[in-house]
C-alpha cells in the first residue's frame, strides 16, 4: 500500500553530529498522526527536513508519490504540504486579514501578479473572511497581527497554514505555552480543520496527543522507536523506557 | 616588468596595505562581534587625524599619538553606550542607518570646528628625513615608523585575541554572543569596550595618516567605503583576514595605479590599431591606472555575491 | 458608513489634484515653481525608493544609480533630438526612456544583489554606487567628468503647443508624471506582488511557506523600484537641463534614504511627506544656515532612535486608538502639549548654540537667530542658550517618560479590549 507521506531512511547530520539517524515514517491519508519524543530527539529538525528548510544528508521523502527531498520550501508548499512553526511565525506588521489573504494567494493562482487589485476581488476576500471565521478571529481582521494575544497569534498561524488549501499540514507544538482553556480552544480548532486533511503534529501535551491522534510515532535520539495506535503506544515497553529514563534523569 | 617597478609596487603596496589595516581592523572586530557595520568608522579615523593636528599644535606629535586615539576610543564607547545600544532592538539595519546618520553629523561638526579647507597637519620634524631609497624613490623615516608601528599593532591585537582571557571572551562573543552572556559575562560592556577600542584604532590610524594624506572634512567619505571592502574581504571578525585583505587591496591598487596599459596596447600587440579619433578610442584608451579606483568596489561586490564569508571568516556577512 | 468614508477620501483626492493644478497661479514666483518641480521629482524618487526599503525591507545605498544614469540617458537623448540624431519625439515621453533604462539596470543589478539580504545587500548596493560614481568620472565621453552634461529641453518641437520653455509647462509635466507614477506605485502595493513584498519584509520564512520564491519577489521589487527611480531621474534632467556625477553618488542615495526614512517607511504616504518636508526645509534653510546638513543628520538619527516609523508612523500609530476607543485621545492631549513645548525649548536652544559656534568661524560677530540679532561676543548670550539647551534636554527627557507612560496605559487599555 502506498502512503501519503513517507520517509525512507532519512538521515541528517550537522558537521559530525548525527541528528536524524535513519528515520522511517509512514503517514496515511486523512489521519491525524502525532510525533512525540523527549526534548532534543530531533522532532523540529525532522519537520525542517520534510518542509525543505534544511537539505537532508541521505534517504528519501516521498509525498503523494513524488520525491520532495531537498526541494526548496516554496515548491514543497505548492505540492500541497504546509506547516506551522514552534515559534509563532506570522507577518507581524500586516493586518490579521492580510495575513490570511497572503496564505491564499498562491493557491488561487495569483502567482506574482502585478495587475490584480486584491481589494476589489470578492472571491479572495470572501474566502479570507471564511477562514477568519473558522479560526474565530473575524473580529480582529483590521488589527496588526503583532498586536494579538499569544493564543490568537497561534490560531492565526494555523489559519495561514491551512489557508492555501494544503491537504497535508505539519503542526509544530500548536499548544505550547497555552493555558488550559486556550489549549482546549486550539484542540477544537485542530479537530475542526482535520476533517478533510492529513495532519502531522508535534506536541508535548500528552492529553492533546492521545485525544486527537489516530497514530502516534515516537522519536527518540534521531530514530523512530514505535509507530502505532495510541493505545498500543501507551503500553509499549520501549516508549516507557525512553520516557521514564528521560524523567529519571 | 622590471624588478624596480615590482619593488615599487611591493613596498608601496605594503605601506598602503598596512594603512588600510590600521584603518579597518577595528571595524573587523566590531562588525564580527556585534554585527554592526559602522558606517562612521572612517569618521572616527577623521576625528583622530584632526585631534592629532590639534594636540600637535598645543604640544607635540608624540603626545598627540598617545592621547588622540584614547579620546577617539572614548567617544566611540559613548556612541555605543548611549546610541547604538538603544537601537539594537530595531535590528542591524537600523544600526547601520544610525551610523550612516552619524557619519553626516561628524562630517558637519568637523567642518564647523576646523573649517572646510584642509588643515596643515605636518609630519613630525624628528622623522622628516629620507631614510631609505627604493627604486629611486626616497622614503622618509616617518613612513617606516608608520609601517613598523602598524605591524606591532597587528602583532599585539593578534596576541591579545589568541592568548588572553579577554581575547577568548571576545572571540567567543564573535560566534555566540548569547552563550557568552549566559555564562555571566557582561556582554554589553564587552561590546562597548570593543566598539571603543575599534574606534580608537581608527583614531590612531588617523593620527598617523592625517599628516601624509591630508586632513580635510572629506577624508571620511573618501575612505569610508574602502574600509568595508577590507572587512568583507577579510571575513567577519578575523584580524588575520583583515591583514591579508588589506595587503592584497594595497598591492592591487598600487599595481593598478602603476600600470599605464590600455586596450589599445593589447590591440596593437595583436596587430590592430584603434583610430585615435573614433568613439571606440574613448573606451580602449582608458588605462588600468585610470580604472584603479573601481578595483576595491568590484572586489566588494564579487566577494559579497560569491563568497560572503570572505577569506578567513567563519560566518557569512 | 464605509462607502461614505470611501467617497470622502475620493473627494479629498480630487480636491488635492485640483489644488495642485492651480498651484502655479497661486504661487507665481519662479522660486516657488522650481521648488514644486523639485518636490515632484523627489516624491517619485522617494516613493520608488520606499518600494524597496519600506515595502520589501531592503536597504539600498545605491538607488541614485538608476536615478542618475536615467538622467544621463535623458540628457543625451535631448541633445540627440537637438542635433537631429534622434527623431523629434515629444519631451513628454522622455521619462518612459528613463524608466526603461532604470528597469534594465535594476533587472541586471537586482539579479546580482537580491541573492543577499540585510547588511550584505546594503553593502552590495554601496559597492555598485561607488563603482558607478567612479565610472562616471572615468568614461568622460559619455559623462563628461565632474562637469556633467547639459542639453536644451526646448527642442523646437511643440506637440500640443508645449515647448517646455517656461517653467510652468515643466511643472505640469512633472505634476502629471508624479500623479501617474505615484498612483501606479500605490496600485502595485495592492496587488499580490505588492502584498507579498510586505510579507517577505515581515517574515521571509513564512513567505516561503505560503508558496513564494522570496528572492524572485525581491528581484521584482528591485527592478520595478529602479524603473520608477529612472523615470524620476529623467524628469530631474529635464527640470535642470543638466546632470552631473553627484546625481549617481552616495550623497544622492543618502538624500532619498533620509526623505523616505524621516517621512516614514512603514506607510505609503510617508516618503511623500518626507520628500515634501525635506525638500522644503532644504531649500528654505540652506539659505539661512550653513549647518543644515548637521540638522538633517541629527533629525535622521533621532527618528531612527525614537520614531523608527517616521512622521507618518507617528501620526498613524494613533489609528488603533481612533478605531477602537477615540475617547482615550483626550488622555494624551496634555502630555503631548508639554512634550511639544519641551521640544521647542530644546530646538531653539540647541540650534542657536550651533549657529553661535558657526558664527565664530565667520568674520561677523552679529548673527540673526529666530529673527533676533545677537552678538557672539556677548558672554551672557552664550550662557543663556546653553541653559536653554540643558533645560530643553531635561524637559524633553521628563515629558518623554510621562508621555510614554500615558501612551502605554492607553495601548494596554486597547489591548484589554481585544481579550474578551
Amino acid at each position: 500500500m502506498s502512503y501519503h507521506l513517507e520517509l525512507k531512511n532519512v538521515k541528517k547530520n550537522f558537521g559530525s553530529t548525527n541528528i536524524i539517524r535513519g528515520v522511517n515514517l509512514k503517514i496515511k491519508k486523512g489521519e491525524i498522526h502525532s510525533l512525540i519524543g523527549p526534548n532534543g530527539a530531533g522532532k523540529s529538525t525532522l519537520y525542517n527536513l520534510i518542509s525543505g528548510v534544511y537539505n537532508i544528508s541521505s534517504g528519501n521523502i516521498i509525498f503523494n508519490n513524488k520525491n520532495i527531498e531537498n526541494l526548496p520550501s516554496y515548491e514543497i508548499y505548492r505540492l500541497g504540504l504546509s506547516r506551522s512553526f514552534q515559534i509563532t511565525n506570522i507577518f507581524p506588521k500586516l493586518s490579521v486579514f492580510e495575513n490570511i489573504r497572503c496564505g491564499l494567494l498562491w493557491n488561487l493562482d495569483y502567482k506574482y501578479s502585478i495587475t490584480a487589485i486584491l481589494d476589489s476581488d470578492k472571491k479572495i476576500n470572501d474566502k479570507t473572511n471564511e477562514i477568519l471565521n473558522k479560526i474565530s478571529l473575524a473580529g480582529f481582521s483590521k488589527e496588526a497581527a503583532g498586536l494579538l494575544s499569544y493564543a490568537d497569534q497561534r490560531a492565526l498561524e494555523i489559519g495561514i497554514t491551512i489557508a492555501g488549501g494544503a491537504e497535508t499540514i505539519l503542526l509544530d507544538e500548536p499548544t505550547a505555552g497555552m493555558s488550559k482553556s486556550e489549549t482546549e480552544r486550539a484542540t477544537r480548532l485542530i479537530r475542526n480543520i482535520s476533517e478533510d486533511r492529513t495532519i502531522l503534529i508535534v506536541e508535548h501535551d500528552m492529553g492533546v496527543v492521545f485525544d486527537l491522534s489516530d497514530t502516534i510515532s515516537v522519536l527518540v535520539y534521531g530514530e523512530i522507536i514505535c509507530s502505532d495506535k495510541p493505545i498500543n503506544v501507551k503500553n509499549n515497553k520501549r516508549v516507557k523506557e525512553a520516557y521514564l529514563g528521560n524523567f529519571g534523569n | 616588468m622590471s624588478i624596480e617597478v615590482l619593488l615599487f609596487i611591493i613596498f608601496n603596496g605594503l605601506l598602503y596595505g598596512m594603512f588600510l589595516f590600521m584603518l579597518s581592523s577595528g571595524l573587523t572586530l566590531i562588525f564580527g562581534m556585534m554585527g554592526i557595520l559602522n558606517f562612521a568608522h572612517a569618521s572616527f579615523f577623521m576625528i583622530g587625524a584632526y585631534l592629532g593636528y590639534q594636540i600637535s599644535l598645543y604640544s607635540n606629535f608624540w603626545i598627540a599619538i598617545f592621547f588622540a586615539p584614547i579620546i577617539v576610543g572614548y567617544m566611540g564607547a559613548m556612541v555605543e553606550k548611549y546610541g547604538l545600544r538603544n537601537i539594537h532592538k530595531y535590528g542591524h539595519i537600523a544600526e547601520l542607518l544610525f551610523t550612516f546618520g552619524l557619519f553626516y553629523i561628524i562630517e558637519e561638526l568637523v567642518q564647523m570646528i576646523w573649517g572646510k579647507t584642509p588643515v596643515s597637519y605636518k609630519v613630525p620634524e624628528l622623522l622628516n628625513f629620507p631614510l631609505i631609497q627604493i627604486s629611486g624613490m626616497d622614503y622618509p623615516a616617518y613612513s617606516i615608523f608608520r609601517l613598523v608601528l602598524s605591524i606591532l599593532i597587528f602583532l599585539a591585537i593578534y596576541r591579545v585575541l589568541s592568548k588572553t582571557k579577554t581575547g577568548l571572551i571576545i572571540k567567543a562573543s564573535l560566534t555566540n554572543p548569547e552563550i557568552v552572556a549566559a555564562l555571566g559575562h557582561n556582554v554589553p560592556r564587552v561590546f562597548s569596550n570593543v566598539f571603543g577600542f575599534g574606534c580608537g584604532l581608527a583614531g590612531l590610524a588617523g593620527v598617523m595618516a592625517g599628516n601624509v594624506i591630508g586632513t580635510e572634512p572629506s577624508m571620511a567619505l573618501l575612505l569610508g567605503p574602502i574600509v568595508f571592502v577590507v572587512v568583507v574581504t577579510g571575513g567577519l571578525g578575523s584580524i588575520k583576514g583583515a591583514l591579508v585583505a588589506s595587503l592584497i587591496i594595497g598591492m592591487m591598487q598600487t599595481a593598478a595605479v602603476s600600470l599605464e596599459l590600455n586596450l589599445n596596447n593589447a590591440f596593437q600587440y595583436l596587430g590592430f590599431n584603434v583610430d585615435v579619433n573614433s568613439i571606440l578610442n574613448h573606451f580602449t584608451s582608458i588605462t588600468i591606472s585610470q580604472l584603479s579606483p573601481i578595483v576595491p568596489y568590484l572586489l566588494l561586490i564579487i566577494i559579497l555575491i560569491a563568497r560572503p564569508r570572505g577569506l578567513f571568516g567563519k560566518r557569512d556577512v | 458608513m464605509y462607502s461614505l468614508k470611501k467617497n470622502y477620501k475620493l473627494i479629498l483626492y480630487f480636491f488635492l489634484i485640483f489644488t495642485l493644478l492651480f498651484l502655479p497661479f497661486l504661487f507665481t514666483s519662479s522660486f516657488a515653481l522650481t521648488l514644486f518641480c523639485k518636490m515632484g521629482v523627489l516624491i517619485i524618487f522617494s516613493v520608488a525608493y520606499n518600494m524597496l526599503l519600506g515595502q520589501t525591507g531592503l536597504l539600498s545605498f545605491g538607488h541614485a544609480i538608476y536615478f542618475g544614469l536615467a538622467g544621463y540617458a535623458s540628457i543625451h537623448f535631448l541633445s540627440g533630438i537637438n542635433n537631429n540624431y534622434f527623431p523629434s519625439l515629444p519631451i513628454f515621453i522622455l521619462p518612459f526612456i528613463g524608466a526603461f533604462i532604470g528597469l534594465a539596470l535594476g533587472f541586471v543589478i537586482g539579479y546580482l544583489s537580491t541573492k543577499r539580504v540585510g547588511t550584505a545587500f546594503a553593502m552590495i548596493s554601496l559597492g555598485f554606487c561607488e563603482l558607478v560614481t567612479a565610472l562616471t568620472l572615468i568614461f568622460v565621453v559619455f559623462f563628461n567628468g565632474e562637469d556633467g552634461i547639459q542639453a536644451d529641453r526646448v527642442t523646437g518641437n511643440n506637440y500640443f503647443g508645449l515647448t517646455y520653455g517656461p517653467q510652468n509647462e515643466v511643472y505640469y509635466l512633472i505634476l502629471f508624471w508624479c500623479i501617474f507614477s505615484v498612483l501606479i506605485m500605490y496600485l502595485l502595493t495592492r496587488t499580490p506582488f505588492g502584498r507579498m513584498c510586505n510579507a517577505v519584509r515581515d517574515n521571509q520564512q513564512r513567505a516561503e511557506f505560503v508558496g513564494y520564491d522570496v528572492r524572485k519577489i525581491r528581484w521584482m521589487a528591485f527592478s520595478l523600484s529602479a524603473m520608477f527611480a529612472g523615470a524620476a531621474g529623467s524628469l530631474h534632467a529635464i527640470n535642470y537641463e543638466h546632470i552631473g556625477f553627484e546625481s549617481v553618488s552616495l550623497a544622492q542615495s543618502g538624500m532619498v534614504l533620509f526623505m523616505a526614512y524621516i517621512g516614514g517607511v512603514g506607510n505609503f504616504l510617508g516618503p511623500i511627506l518626507g520628500a515634501i518636508s525635506l525638500t522644503y526645509l532644504d531649500t528654505m534653510l540652506s539659505d539661512m544656515t550653513e549647518a543644515w546638513v548637521l540638522y538633517f543628520g541629527i533629525i535622521f538619527v533621532i527618528v531612527i532612535a525614537y520614531a523608527p516609523q517616521g512622521l507618518a508612523g507617528l501620526i498613524l500609530m494613533h489609528d488603533p486608538i481612533i478605531r477602537n476607543k477615540p475617547s482615550l485621545l483626550k488622555k494624551l492631549a496634555i502630555p503631548y502639549v508639554f512634550f511639544g513645548i519641551s521640544i521647542l525649548l530644546l530646538v531653539v536652544g540647541f540650534t542657536s548654540l550651533i549657529e553661535l559656534i558657526h558664527s565664530l568661524k565667520s568674520n561677523h560677530s552679529v548673527l540673526k537667530v529666530y529673527w533676533i540679532e545677537i552678538s557672539n561676543q556677548n558672554f551672557l548670550i552664550w550662557i543663556m542658550f546653553i541653559l536653554l539647551t540643558i533645560l530643553g534636554i531635561l524637559a524633553c527627557k521628563r515629558s518623554y517618560t510621562q508621555t510614554k507612560t500615558v501612551w502605554d496605559e492607553v495601548i494596554e487599555d486597547i489591548k484589554l479590549g481585544f481579550i474578551k
